[in-house]
């Protein structure tokens, strides 16, 4: 008897997928406006890699040579293009609790800023370990000293967070001056987005170079 | 090679294996086999009585760069000129290596030891499989492993930058590393039980286990294409010095205190108590070694590799615990530091064979060209030691040098060169800020003094100036190449 392909099973699991997502239109964002999302997931990471990949070079043109410090940034982009991939995802699944009435523009940019708000949290985060940022020495005494130093410590940057979302709801409900306004940023980022994805590209074919 | 070893070997028409194990930082001076109070190699007093014990063994400088590459190269230092901390040898040693002597064998190599990786990627082309330094780490990612094995060591360097946030605290990846760092960290953490001083590592920043280390081995050397030469270069005992949980408090409380030796000029800022206690957990620590080493033994034994494999047992550099010296971290020779064990268990060997002769990890390879009936290489500054010697021996100077300092020029600045000749062990520092007349000289006469205890360069200047005035044309030579 003839072996049936492995691709009739691999199908349905890539297409039913594919098909709720377009077909059926579960997130409520039309196919450019998808494409625009994945972009503004791919915006953050990749723009944090390629700086880092930079800072790496000379590093790593020193230790092996230019064409392996180029292969190591070349892998970062490729788990760079990786990783935009699960915010995407994530992205995706948080779309389901915005509220079903809410027009696509207003999804588009509610889900770009919270992919931004996170991403800028997590950039901040890094730096402070990459640029060697120390607490000033009253406000560490402060939080010493108060009695509940872990509220402080954890309830600050979440209250922080909460007050951001609100503020970015709260505004792409009643300002449509905002929404207009971080479209139009939306598309710009796009166009550079767009070249980063063409690295990712390069980054590949170095990639397989590399491993021929 | 004496008649005796010689028929012992069965099969001999058949081409023997070479099977070298490693490992770091491991000094004779702390191993009961060889004396030591402390009876940390019980397995290896029992193993001993089929090998040949070597007591005087020298290793080639006083970390894994130098050491290790005197070790591949046949050759000091001087000749080498890997001094640097995670430094190459000369480009024109490239060709003359432990491997390109074995060039009909199947050759093998591996290390736990990043410094010498470096060393061995320099004689990859020799090498028919070398598995790179990260793949027995518990960070290692067998997809990496899986899907980039032509260029491993740059994806698993872009892997790590994307994805490992480490004590730097920022990576590549802005979210999936930190996903990642608390998976990895969960990894380690279920080990801790086995670990009480934690889980063995290199410099906190990648995690091992020597268990694992060498069940490896076995399996690799149990399918290995016939005849090979393995190289395997584990990392234990090297610092941090975290035994498993059967070894752990071993000697604790057991009345042990070395004999008392004054400060060194060029020592450190640790306290008695600190290195008393690092001491011990060296200690324990070789333990775990001495029992991981029966363990590979057993399953050669079990499986009738012994038969027709030469297994060879030694260390880069050793480790110090006196003179306000902690570790390897000090450009000193002193006993603890360049004595390191070696032994050889012929295939067949049937009874324990002693040597007291100084032999010097710049033999080995000749010895092991002879034992393989290879062409002896004439570039190796090292010679065929007892047993495998015909003839008398004749007397040797054996001497290093670790250049700590050079000019812009590249002339060195700040050095110590070694040299022993019969029983005296002369020591010359010079450069280091530490020394306030710029220069240290220390001189031992090792057969009535072997704790290296009575300095005897303000008596016997005569002799000591002999020593040094072969070292400074060894200095004069070396800086003429380096300058040039």
């Amino acid at each position: 008897m003839a072996k049936t392909p492995s691709i009739f099973f691999v199908s349905p699991c890539i297409l039913a997928p594919l098909r709720y997502i377009f077909v059926m239109n579960i997130f409520k964002l039309s196919k450019p406006n998808l494409w625009t999302l994945f972009l503004m997931a791919a915006f953050p990471t990749h723009v944090w890699t390629i700086l880092l990949a930079f800072q790496d070079f000379s590093w790593m043109a020193e230790r092996n040579n230019s064409w392996d410090a180029i292969g190591v940034g070349a892998y970062g982009l490729l788990a760079a293009f990786v990783e935009s991939v699960f915010v995407f995802a994530i992205a995706l699944l948080l779309s389901l609790l915005l509220p079903r009435v809410w027009d696509e523009k207003k999804r588009l940019v509610t889900l770009t800023g919270l992919i931004f708000a996170i991403a800028i949290a997590e950039i901040l985060n890094q730096l402070y370990f990459l640029m060697r940022w120390e607490m000033p020495a009253g406000v560490f005494t402060l939080i010493i000293h108060s009695s509940h130093p872990l509220w402080y410590l954890y309830g600050l940057p979440l209250f922080v967070s909460i007050l951001g979302t609100g503020l970015l709801f709260y505004f792409s409900v009643v300002s449509a001056k905002f929404v207009d306004g971080v479209l139009n940023s939306i598309e710009r980022l796009s166009l550079l987005t767009t070249l980063y994805l063409l690295l990712d590209f390069v980054g590949l074919i170095i990639v397989i170079i590399r491993n021929v | 090679m004496p008649k005796s070893l010689h028929s012992s070997l069965p099969g001999a028409e058949s081409t023997p294996n070479i099977l070298l194990i490693l490992f770091d930082a491991w000094s004779a001076a702390n191993l009961s086999l060889y004396g030591y109070p402390r009876r940390t190699t019980p397995n290896l007093e029992r193993l001993a009585e089929k090998a040949i014990v070597y007591h005087n063994h020298h290793a080639g400088g006083h970390f894994t760069t130098p050491g290790t590459a005197s070790l591949l190269t046949g050759t000091t230092p001087w000749t080498h000129q890997a001094f640097n901390f995670n430094g190459n040898v000369t480009e024109r040693l490239l060709e003359r290596n432990l491997f390109r002597t074995f060039e009909a064998y199947h050759r093998l190599a591996y290390t736990h030891n990043p410094l010498a990786n470096t060393l061995l990627r320099q004689f990859m082309a020799d090498i028919n499989d070398f598995t790179s330094w990260e793949q027995l780490y518990l960070e290692n990612d067998p997809l990496i492993n899986s899907l980039f094995q032509k260029d491993y060591d740059v994806a698993a360097i872009g892997w790590n930058r994307a994805l490992k946030r480490l004590d730097e605290g920022y990576a590549y990846s802005l979210y999936v590393s930190q996903f990642y760092e608390t998976y990895k960290r969960k990894r380690v953490e279920k080990l801790l039980p086995s670990y009480p001083r934690g889980v063995p590592n290199y410099d906190g920043l990648a995690f091992f286990t020597l268990e694992e280390a060498i069940d490896w081995v076995s399996s690799v050397i149990g399918v290995a294409p016939q005849p090979f030469l393995g190289y395997f270069h584990f990392l234990p005992p090297h610092d941090p010095y975290h035994t498993h949980i059967d070894h752990y408090d071993a000697f604790n409380s057991d009345g042990y205190h070395p004999a008392s030796k004054s400060a060194h000029p060029l020592r450190g800022e640790y306290s008695d108590a600190t290195i008393h206690q690092q001491r011990r957990w060296y200690d324990e620590f070789i333990l775990h070694v001495d029992d991981q080493f029966a363990k590979l033994y057993a399953y050669l034994e079990e499986n009738g590799k012994l038969e027709n494999t030469w297994l060879i047992l030694t260390s880069d550099h050793g480790e110090m615990f006196e003179r306000g010296i902690l570790a390897h971290n000090q450009p000193v020779y002193h006993r603890p530091i360049i004595n390191v064990p070696l032994m050889i268990f012929p295939p067949g060997q049937s009874q324990r064979v002693d040597i007291f002769e100084a032999t010097s990890a710049i033999d080995l390879l000749p010895t092991l060209a002879h034992i393989a009936e290879q062409p002896r290489p004439d570039w190796s500054e090292g010679r065929v030691m007892s047993p495998f010697a015909t003839g008398n021996l004749e007397t040797r100077d054996l001497t290093t040098i670790h250049v700590q300092e050079r000019q812009s020029n590249g002339a060195v600045s700040a050095a110590t060169a070694m040299l022993i000749r019969d029983t005296y062990k002369l020591m010359w520092y010079f450069g280091y800020e530490q020394l306030e007349t710029g220069e240290f000289i220390e001189l031992y006469d090792t057969a009535s003094d072997p704790e290296e205890i009575h300095n005897l360069y303000p008596q016997e200047k005569a002799r000591a100036d002999e020593i040094l005035t072969v070292l400074q044309a060894k200095l004069d030579a070396l800086n003429a190449e380096l300058v040039g």
